[in-house]
């Protein structure tokens, strides 16, 4: 046994020399790829729907990563002993939730058109996450995540709950036209009051559903189903919001000069 | 789009609803109108283990490459979906096109271990399928059983119309085309499955029962339908290397057990191990072509887009062109950003040298399986790695940077003494002092940390130790701390650290795995007292068990402690899996003789799987 492990060893000793030489090699270019080839930074636009709401945040980076990989896509890795995909999301969605304006930064080494890289990761992608726009961020731009303020939301009824507002319109109207909205904030130890008007920029009814435009991000997150809460406590209606309504995020919103653009409002396609 | 079986009211409210909504990167939907037969797929555990099942991916991609069928995967509800479906009355759906099990042709159910077997009864329950086989008419599902378990079908008998034993790849072409042939025809359900038993590696339970002596052994098996085989045969793959490989895996979206590409590099193992049903089951050993496989791990890796892969198989170390087949998958990989992830490989220069290529040294560590503590043990269960192996590449990894080592240990084992238990602390203390010896102070990146885990020894059929008695709860337990005791007895005491597997289950193990029909009642028991998830400690309960033993009027220390006559007819008898039982007989004299067995690459031990005439048995000869 012992012998047979020894003439094992030897045998294999180049193999582990050409092993070495491979690694070496191998980090040889990847110093190269590092220095030389910069990067390009991307914003990515998709829509998420339908089974696929109930897939979490931290599931759905995994599955785009894998999509990149899948398309070709020639996105670039971080350094160290395990390299990942350079990937930022704008604003993590809940569970349960759809939504038209996702957006996502990567970087990429190349890059082929806008169209091409759309129809090359929808070919790779399943039904509920589509690709809707791919794009170059300007050089300067602030990081995805870092970037929201804002986000758009349209909040309808269920199809299955009999409970409507009569004369919808006229009750958001109302709401919105009130000086202040007043909600208290649970904190650890102390109770804060905050002031949920100056946090919203758009409030209306709209084919039957509340479409909102409305704070979001790192500075002020206000949900969506926090400002039913108020409306339908405005309305006289007693159920919870979350028993009455979906919520699709319609588009996320950054700001500059005091102004919401949507996300990919700066970037250009790739031609 | 596809409506979901279940609403959102309750996908938001369970665990994990990603489990039950499918739509999974190469998850196959066809066209309802254009398909003969509808395969429901069951790996009978919750989704993040079924997922990461092989066996599974291969037969989903096997099926679906026929035209006239539809193959779907189904798992097991986790408790509170359970719950749940049993309240609002909602049938158990495949995932694919979320329609009930119920209204399909086949459920296959693979048997990968014995504490799922409840689990069965949970699917076949929640899809409205009678338990039993005898109860189910034309109108419900055939239900086939595989995998592992199925070499000791007796003790699931009554709730399986069909086991298909042996490899999958070979058969199911044939037994679908008697399925639709049958179904077109007026016949009865029972002639299918006549006609079924036809097939070579088919055992229809039904069509036999086995009768008792007074002391509760078995007297005889009888057949019911006299056309039914008296020995059913293992099926395997010749070729392996150009057998269906499913080049799509389907792609979860949460994170499984295994998340990556599985490659199998071979199946079969030379080692022989006494103690090892797998060893046995998969003989002989089938080496797949090295540029197949290269071929087939690029297909893979594109179709997936995982960002690691795994070499499968039960000892890689063994696979002949194992550094010509690593050297290209590096190469490959490194270029794609994929990690390789190496299991079962033996420790030794060469294995030390891919996995520093490989792995983060700082965060890995380097696992022997001796199974026993000394080496006279060792000899028992013919486990064919030394005192000097495992020291000699433990130093080998101190020296390339590792500083933590796992151990694998059984205890149970047949003839073991208290001097072997007291070995395992002993060998464990040798490997810390080699550390110390070895690597200087300077050097050291940080302490030597050794973890030896014990599990406890269940004998299983068709191995040299399916004879055996197996240990009570209690010898367990007691073996237990005699292992800790010797191990805190240790100069390096402080650099070990010890961990147990519980009793209970292992006890339980032991008896479902030796059992006979006799069991098929208390199984039955427990699932209707609500036993399910028994694999899972946290839903296990060992009273349940007990008491529908006792209900049962079982003893069940009659399947556990006590030593088989070599003469007693066992319950598995009646299956061929290509190893003879003057074989396993000859090993079984050999443990008592504490002589070792070579491995079939050094010399042929004549165990009978020449017959099949393929693998490392023609390798080596010719």
């Amino acid at each position: 046994m012992i012998e047979n492990m020894d003439n094992n060893l030897q045998e294999q000793d180049p193999m582990a020399q050409k092993l070495s030489d491979l690694k070496e090699e191998s980090l040889k270019q990847e110093k190269q790829v590092k220095e030389k080839i910069p990067v390009i930074k991307c914003r990515i636009k998709f829509a998420k729907y339908g089974v696929m709401k109930f897939i979490g945040h931290l599931d759905i980076m995994r599955f785009f990563q894998k999509v990149f990989r899948r398309s070709g896509i020639d996105i670039a890795y971080t350094e160290g002993f395990s390299p990942h995909q350079v990937m930022s999301f704008a604003s993590p969605l809940a569970v349960g939730v759809c939504s038209n304006g996702e957006y996502l930064d990567v970087s990429l080494y190349s890059a082929t058109t806008s169209q091409d890289m759309i129809d090359r990761m929808n070919a790779q992608s399943v039904e509920g996450i589509r690709i809707l726009s791919f794009q170059q961020l300007p050089e300067k731009a602030e990081k995805a995540m870092s970037a929201v303020a804002a986000a758009s939301y349209t909040v309808a009824f269920r199809e299955d709950v009999k409970v409507r507002i009569p004369d919808l319109s006229k009750v958001v109207c109302d709401f919105y036209a009130q000086d202040s909205i007043i909600i208290e904030k649970q904190g650890k130890k102390t109770v804060s009051q905050l002031d949920l008007k100056e946090h919203i920029h758009e409030l209306y009814e709209k084919d039957g559903s509340v479409y909102m435009l409305i704070d979001t991000g790192s500075v002020t997150h206000i949900k969506p189903m926090v400002i039913m809460e108020q409306l339908l406590t405005f309305a006289g209606i007693t159920e919870k919001p979350e028993e009455l309504f979906t919520v699709t995020r319609e588009d996320t919103y950054l700001k500059q000069d005091d102004q919401l653009y949507p996300m990919n409002a700066f970037c250009t396609d790739f031609t | 789009m596809r409506q979901l079986a279940l609403s959102d009211d309750i996908l938001l409210q369970v665990e994990q609803p990603a489990r039950y909504i499918g739509n999974e990167f190469n998850s196959v939907i066809k066209n309802k109108e254009d398909i003969a037969i509808r395969f429901a797929m069951c790996f009978p555990d919750v989704y993040e283990i079924g997922m990461s099942h092989l066996g599974i991916q291969i037969l989903y991609s096997l099926l679906n490459s026929f035209e006239d069928t539809w193959c779907e995967r189904v798992y097991s509800p986790w408790p509170d979906l359970d719950k749940i479906m049993r309240d609002r009355k909602i049938p158990l759906f495949a995932l694919e096109s979320q329609e009930p099990v119920k209204d399909f042709d086949f459920l296959g159910i693979t048997i990968q271990y014995e504490m799922c077997y409840t689990n069965i009864l949970q699917i076949l329950d929640l899809s409205g399928i009678p338990l039993l086989s005898k109860d189910r008419t034309k109108k419900d599902p055939i239900v086939i059983g595989g995998g592992p378990c199925t070499y000791n079908p007796e003790p699931i008998a009554d709730f399986f119309d069909l086991f298909y034993i042996g490899e999958g790849e070979t058969r199911y072409r044939e037994l679908l085309d008697l399925y639709r042939e049958w179904k077109n025809s007026g016949e009865e359900r029972i002639v299918f499955l006549q006609k079924a038993s036809q097939i070579p590696g088919i055992y229809v339970p039904g069509f036999y029962e086995e009768v008792y002596n007074e002391d509760w052994t078995i007297k005889e098996r009888k057949k019911l339908y006299d056309k039914a085989p008296d020995m059913i045969h293992k099926e395997i793959v010749k070729d392996i290397s150009h057998v269906h490989y499913p080049d799509k895996q389907v792609v979860p979206f949460i994170k499984v057990t295994q998340d990556r590409v599985v490659l199998e590099i071979q199946r079969g193992c030379i080692r022989g191990c006494r103690f090892c049903q797998a060893g046995e089951l998969y003989r002989p050993v089938r080496e797949k072509d090295p540029d197949v496989l290269l071929e087939n791990a690029k297909t893979l890796i594109k179709n997936t887009g995982h960002e690691e892969i795994s070499l499968s198989s039960l000892s890689s170390s063994d696979y002949k062109k194992l550094p010509q087949l690593l050297e290209q998958l590096m190469e490959f990989c490194h270029e794609n950003h994929v990690n390789i992830s190496l299991p079962s490989l033996r420790i030794d220069a060469f294995s030390l040298d891919v996995m520093k290529h490989v792995q983060d040294i700082k965060k890995s560590s380097v696992t022997f399986a001796p199974e026993a503590g000394s080496q006279r043990m060792r000899n028992v269960i013919n486990k064919g790695l030394t005192h000097e192996d495992i020291l000699n590449g433990a130093i080998m990894a101190f020296r390339g940077g590792w500083t933590r080592v796992k151990l694998y240990f059984m205890l149970g084992l047949p003839f073991e003494t208290d001097e072997d238990i007291a070995g395992i602390g002993e060998l464990a203390n040798d490997i810390a002092a080699a550390f110390f010896d070895e690597i200087p102070k300077e050097q050291r990146r940080e302490p030597v940390q050794i973890v030896a885990s014990t599990s406890f020894f269940v004998p299983k059929p068709f191995t040299a130790f399916q004879w055996a008695r197996m240990n009570t709860k209690e010898e367990f337990i007691d073996k237990a701390y005699k292992t800790r005791a010797g191990i805190h007895a240790q100069l390096n005491q402080k650099r070990i650290k010890y961990i147990w597997h519980e009793a209970d289950l292992s006890e339980l193990e032991g008896v479902l795995a030796r059992g006979d029909r006799r069991l098929n009642k208390a199984i039955l028991k427990v699932y209707e007292s609500g036993g399910i998830f028994d694999a899972w400690s946290e839903y296990y309960d060992n009273e349940r068990w007990l008491k529908a033993f006792e209900e049962c009027g079982i003893d069940y220390t009659f399947y556990t402690n006590r030593e088989r006559p070599v003469d007693e007819i066992l319950p598995w008898d009646f299956l061929d899996c290509g190893v003879s039982k003057e074989f396993l007989l000859r090993e079984w004299e050999n443990a008592r003789k504490e002589s070792v067995t070579p491995n079939c690459k050094v010399q042929c031990n004549h165990c009978g799987a020449a017959k099949y005439g393929c693998g490392i048995c023609f390798d080596a000869r010719f």
